[in-house]
Formats: structure tokens, sequence, C-alpha cells
């Protein structure tokens, strides 16, 4: 670079002999070649000082970036812990067993005599019949015979917050209107013909 | 400047520049050659940390995709013994020191165990190793007890991971799902025989580790790959299946018998919808059950079927042209054949039965003389059709092929008793799937149990199913369920098998078991085994239970009553009572 940038000062001083020309620059002219040299070296060291600083604050980036990820990777593993335990104990409470002791604790029994409505023509197929109190199949010494060891912990008498809410809504949606929506259930579900 | 000087310098730089050079060459062979094992041992012990990448073992679901086994973390709790001694912790700003002793009671208030028995732990291992850095406190906490013992913050607490598996429906399919050993190791049921979908590899991985622990980037080496396991899908419907272990054992304990099985099969397609055995497992809770009522009864004990073999035979008589509903056949009590076999029946009846008599009646002579038209080699070919003497296509861990001999092998005795059920033996689902084939006109498709596998890729490779056979023709396959209606709706138990809306389907069966000593015991095996409903068979339930106190099939037939109701409910079966069949039973 700066043999290019000095090329045409020594053209013009191409006249002089050899030796003159190699001895005149340096005495003639220090100060042009002196400035360029003090200004490269400003760049040169500059641009050094610049890469190791970059250096410094991108490994620092880096490194911080290091703790940032590790404080994210453990929480996300803990979320996930947090998570799977939530979801395991939520199968554990729909659990067969444990919905049906809920169900007959809140007074609910099988029935063994299914019937339908059917909506088309309202007809009623099966032969209804009132739910028998032998329907409980939990009760007395038969409290459930289908073992499952991880319900010892989820005592049987308490109702969570939402299955309460859930009791008195029905509770009063029954006592206020008469026109109660069907829930969905079997006679959605029921077979039956289109007619218009 | 004089250029001697120059040079003179020139040379003294270039000789400490080279000088400094050696220098460092020196040292850097010697460190990246000569010394370089003992330091990569030295800093790798250090800063690199090899650990488990753990294959996430795949979940075990229902037909719905009700989770009855899964993959779960749990942790082990481990100490280094030498440095169990008093350590500091700040409480509200203020050092306290906690001393063995007391960080004991702490970890013992939550894993449950007393504060001895953790002291105890420790120096037992110091005895032994005075250096002893490494011991188990207690294994396999759930993620609570580690997050509590966690936040003690006791410095020579230590935890280790451990996958588990957990089964959140408890003995729901107990005994089909089975269980593994707290190494993971398969040791049961489905577990290990569907370990080729479900089973997962643990992989491994290492990475470089500052000083406070946390990784260096761009150091994470996976060496190997883990790989996680399908998901297994059953053909059971988790529900039916808890409703009827729970129904079965009710029964049984009532019963006082010894066990019980109970299955329910669906009729088109041949999937086992509910397996139920007495006892049941907790696969939680394995060492709740005796040994020998940890697998399925229902695949793995083959017994006498008794009088609902009448039914099978039944079914060879009408294909075979040799017999119809209304034959007549004069069956005494008693009888003793031409070649010196001699029985009797359970109980004294008109001895002027038709076949649909026969099985109402439940007559061992009636059936015997009808079937003495067919040549035992023609029947036991039926038998091999029905799927006797051949295990199923499940193939279930331990599963019985039942023992059935070829024809030529019946001696004058069993020449008979085949035809009702004794001197030979078949598991209970080998009947229900006999059923099956009548139920289906008269088409059997081989059981299956597993419905298929979802590959972690997310492809879903359906299990394999075996071939149908066609055991009987469509109208003997009608003509024995019309006969078994009228079983249901005429014979001594009609009002057990009433359900109101629906035509029910069945035959009982009271069997001799062998009381081991090439004799039988004074108990019985009672069975009943049909189908719903009778117009349109969708379901065969098969319920039986061993030592009844009652001694007959009406200690059984609340059971399959019950399993009735509640699948015809489940599936949302149409109430239908027309058309139903009323056979003339004596003439």
């Amino acid at each position: 670079m700066s043999a290019l940038l000095s090329a045409p000062a020594l053209r013009r001083e191409a006249k002089p002999t050899r030796a003159q020309a190699w001895l005149r620059p340096l005495q003639a002219k220090p100060g042009a070649k002196r400035r360029p040299k003090v200004f490269y070296a400003t760049v040169t060291v500059a641009v050094v000082a610049a890469i190791i600083l970059a250096q410094i604050v991108l490994s620092v980036a880096v490194s911080s970036g290091a703790y940032e990820i590790a404080t994210l990777q453990k929480s996300s593993k803990e979320l996930s812990r947090t998570y799977t335990s939530m979801s395991q104990e939520l199968e554990q409470m729909s659990s067969p067993q444990h919905v049906a002791a809920r169900a007959e604790s809140f007074g609910m029994v099988s029935s063994n005599s299914p019937a339908y409505l059917r909506l088309s023509d309202g007809k009623v197929l099966g032969v209804p019949h009132r739910a028998a109190d032998s329907g409980a199949l939990l009760r007395g010494s038969h409290a459930s015979l289908v073992q499952n060891i991880l319900l010892t912990d989820i005592p049987a008498g308490s109702v969570p917050a939402a299955v309460k809410m859930g009791r008195t809504g029905v509770a009063s949606t029954a006592a206020g209107s008469s026109n109660v929506a069907l829930p969905g259930g079997p006679l959605q579900t029921m077979p039956s013909p289109r007619t218009r | 400047m004089k250029p001697v000087i120059t040079r003179r310098r020139i040379v003294i730089t270039m000789f400490v520049v080279l000088a400094l050079i050696a220098l460092f060459v020196v040292r850097l062979v010697d460190i990246q050659v000569v010394r370089a094992a003992a330091l990569n041992e030295q800093s790798s012990g250090k800063m690199s940390s090899p650990s488990t990448v753990y294959g996430v073992r795949g979940d075990i679901s229902d037909r719905n995709g009700i989770i009855l086994a899964q993959a779960q973390m749990r942790y082990n709790v481990t100490a280094s013994p030498r440095n169990a001694k008093d350590f500091e912790r700040t409480v509200d700003g203020k050092k306290v020191t906690v001393t063995p002793a007391q960080a004991a009671s702490e970890i013992g208030r939550i894993t449950g165990q007393f504060p001895n028995e953790i002291i105890d732990i420790l120096n037992r291992a110091l005895q032994e190793n005075a250096e002893s850095d490494f011991v188990y406190i207690t294994k396999g906490v759930e993620l609570a007890t580690y997050r509590a013992l966690d936040a003690l913050d006791i410095p020579w607490l230590y935890f280790e991971s451990a996958p588990s598996r957990v089964y959140p429906n408890g003995a729901v399919a107990g005994n089909l799902i089975g269980y593994v050993g707290s190494d993971g190791k398969p040791l049961a049921g489905l577990e290990q025989t569907a370990n080729e979908c479900v089973g997962s590899t643990d992989g491994q991985q290492t990475y470089e580790r500052g000083a406070d622990g946390i990784m260096i980037p761009g150091s994470n080496v996976v060496s190997k790959q883990a790989v996680n396991g399908g998901k297994l899908k059953l053909t059971i419907d988790a529900d039916l299946q808890w409703y009827s272990q729970q129904v079965l054992a009710k029964q049984v304990k009532d019963q006082r018998g010894s066990w019980g099985i109970a299955v329910i099969l669906e009729v088109k397609t041949g999937k086992l919808i509910s397996v139920a055995d007495y006892p049941s497992v907790d696969p939680n809770n394995v060492d709740g059950t005796a040994d020998r009522f940890r697998g399925s009864l229902a695949f793995s004990a083959p017994y006498e079927p008794g009088s609902t073999m009448k039914s099978l035979t039944s079914g060879m008589l009408l294909d075979a042209g040799k017999a119809s509903a209304s034959s007549r056949v004069n069956a005494p009590y008693e009888i003793t054949f031409p070649n010196g076999a001699n029985f009797h029946d359970s109980g004294h009846h008109n001895p002027h039965l038709t076949l649909a008599g026969v099985m109402v009646e439940s007559s061992n002579v009636g059936i015997s003389k009808l079937a003495d038209s067919l040549s035992p080699s023609v029947r036991y070919d039926y038998m091999t059709k029905y799927g006797l003497g051949s295990a199923t296509n499940v193939n279930f861990l331990g599963e019985s092929e039942g023992i059935l001999r070829p024809s030529r092998e019946w001696d004058n005795q069993t020449h008979y008793t085949t035809m009702f059920g004794q001197g030979f033996t078949a598991t209970a689902v080998q009947m229900a799937s006999a059923y099956q084939a009548i139920a289906n006109g008269g088409v059997r498709i081989p059981v299956t149990l597993v419905d298929g596998c979802t590959k972690p890729n997310g492809d879903y490779v359906p299990a394999k199913t075996g071939d149908s056979v066609k055991v009987i023709s469509p109208e003997a396959a009608r003509g024995v369920v019309d006969m078994m209606e009228n079983v249901a709706s005429q014979g001594w138990l009609r009002d057990k098998f009433k359900i109101p809306g629906y035509r029910v389907a069945a035959k009982t069966g009271t069997a001799q078991q062998s009381n081991g000593q090439g004799g039988y015991s004074k108990s019985y095996i009672v069975t009943i085994a049909g189908m719903v409903p009778a117009g349109d068979p969708k379901y065969v339930i098969l319920t039986t239970i061993a030592d009844a106190s009652l001694n007959s099939t009406a200690a059984v037939a609340p059971v399959f009553h019950d399993l009735a109701v509640q699948v015809l409910k489940h599936y949302r079966i149409q109430p239908s009572t027309s058309g139903a069949s009323r056979l003339r039973l004596y003439y």
C-alpha cells in the first residue's frame, strides 16, 4: 500500500542519478515517509486493540449466554418436571377407582336398566327404571377392590374446589329453571334416524 | 549509525527471539506431547463430566388413549459419609451450625425414615471404609420429596436420577400390563413382550464445566444418542376393565372363591375389550399380590371348560347337518355306552329332550348321544378350528395352549367327555374366542390384545392380526345363538340373565377340576359364556369363578349379568326385544 502511494513522488524526481535518487528522498522528504508510519502504526494498534476488545466482549457475551442458557435449561427442566408430576397426578385422580368412589360419595349409583329417549320422535327405548341402591359398587365391605396404591395419598374425603363449584352449579340450574340444556351424553350419541 | 553496530543489534535481537521461540517450543512439546495424557486426565477429571441421557420408555395406553403405564423420573438420595460433618447454614441472616444428627432428622421428616436409621447408614458405611464417599440413604423418591430434600441444602447430600415406571390406574389391567424391576428391566406381561415397542435406549454425553459447574459453550459432545420408546396401544377399554375387575372381585370374595376371570370380546373384530383376573396385581405394588397371580390367568391357566363346550358341539352338529335345534333325543339321567363309557347328568330332568332342550338342561347324556354321529377326528378338526389346542394370536407372556390330545389318543371315556368339556383343557381366552366364532356367523377372528405401536417418529404400526378361520356355517352359528338365547330365557337361571329391553344368549358350565392327583376335586370351576345382544351379537362375555361356595353357575351369573348390562350401556347398544327365539325343549 505504501509503495503504491509513494510511486508518483518517485516518478517526479526521476531525473537525478541512481545514487542520488536512492539518497535524496530520505534526506529531502523525511516527513513524507515518517507520517504514514505513525498513521499506519496507529491504525494497526487500534485494529489489534479493537479485535482484542471484540474478542473479550464476545467471549464475555458467550459465557454470560452460557449462564443464561444454564439457568433457562434448569428452569425448563424444573417446569417440565412439574408438568409431568401434575399430569400424572391428574391421571391418578381420573383413574376409574377414584372417579367411581367420588361418584358414589355424591350418591350416584349404577343403573341396571339402561333406557334411551330417541330425540327424533320422543320414543322411549328400553325399560326405564329407577336405579336401585344395590347399584352401588363400592359400598360397605366392597370399597374399591381394584387396588391403586397411588390413590392412598389422595384423601377420599377431600373434594377439590372445582368439583364443589360444579355441584352447586348443577343444583342451582336444576332448581332455577326447568328448561335444562341436555348435557353431552347418551342422548346425543344415540343412533337415531334423521326425520323431517 | 554504523552498519556494524546495526548488524550486531540485529544478530542479538534475532538470537533472543530465537531463544524465546525455542523455549516456547520446548514448553509446548512438554505440555502437548510429553505430559499430554496426564494433564488431560487431570483436567477432564476436574472439568468434563460424562453423563447419561435417559431414553424415555414409552407409554402403554388403552384403546381410548387412557394411560396405563408411563415413564416417571424418580430420585435416589445418596450421601458422602466421610463429608457428613457439621456445616453452617444462614437462617434469617444468622449463621447456624447444623450437625449430622440435626440434618438426619430433617431428612427423615421428609423421607419418612427415623433419624437413627440415617445415622446408622452413614456409620455403617464409615465402618466398612473410613473414606467412604457414597452410600444410598433411600431410593426412588418422588419429585416432591426430592425437591424438599434439595431445599435443605445439605452439602453432603446428593441425588441421582432413577428412571422408573408409574401405573396411574393401579391394578386396572395390571395383570396384562405387567411391571418393570427397580433397574427398569421389564419383568412381566406386556411390559416384557412388547418391549420392542416401548423399550428405550439410554444415551451418553460429555461436556466441560467451569469451576462453578456451568457448561462451557461448545464443549458438549453427544457420544451416544438416547432413543425413546414407542407408545403401545391396547384394545382394552380401561373403564370396562375396571368395572369387570371390581364386579368380579366382589363376587369372588362373596363366594369365597379362589380365583376368577372375566373376558369381554368384541365380536366383529376379535379385539379383547376387557380381560379381568382376580386376584389382580397393582403394578405399583407388585409385592402386594401372590406370585402366582401376577400374570394373567385368563391366558395362562387352562382348565377343563365343562358344559360351555356344548355350544361348540351343537355348532358342529348343526354345521355337519347331523342335527337341528328340534332334533329329539332320549336322554336319561345316567348312561353306559357300548364302549363302556359311563356318566350321568348333573340333575334329573325330563328325558325327552330336543337339542335345544339338551342345551337348556345341559344334558351330558343328550349331547353325547347326538354328537356320537360325528367321528372323533371330525370333532377334533372342529375343535382346532374353534382355536382349542393352540395358543392365541396374542402370545401373552406364559400363555398356555391348553391340552387337546389328538382324537386317536382319546380313550373310551374321553371319546364322550370331550363333547361336554371334560378330558381336555382350554384357557378362558381360547373359549371366549370360540364363542366369538359362534357370535360372528361361524367365522373366528383371532383375538388381539395389542392394537398397535406408535413409533418415536410418529408412525403407527398396527399389530399383526392372524387370518380368520371359518369354523361353522352362518346358519349353524345362528342356530347355536338361538339355543343359547333359550338357555338364558328358559333355563333355571333365567331370572339372573334378565336384562329389560335386551335379548341375552348364554351357556353355563359347571366343570370338575383336577385335584392334582389324577382325579377330580369336589369343588368346581363355574363358567358362564354368552353374547349380547342375542339378535345381532356384538360382545362375547365369559366369566369364571373357581371353588365358589355355591358350587354352581348361580355363583357367577351376577357377574355375567352386570358385565352384559355395563357393556350394553357403555357402547350405547340400542335396546331391542323383537324377534326373540323361543324353542321347544321337550317332546
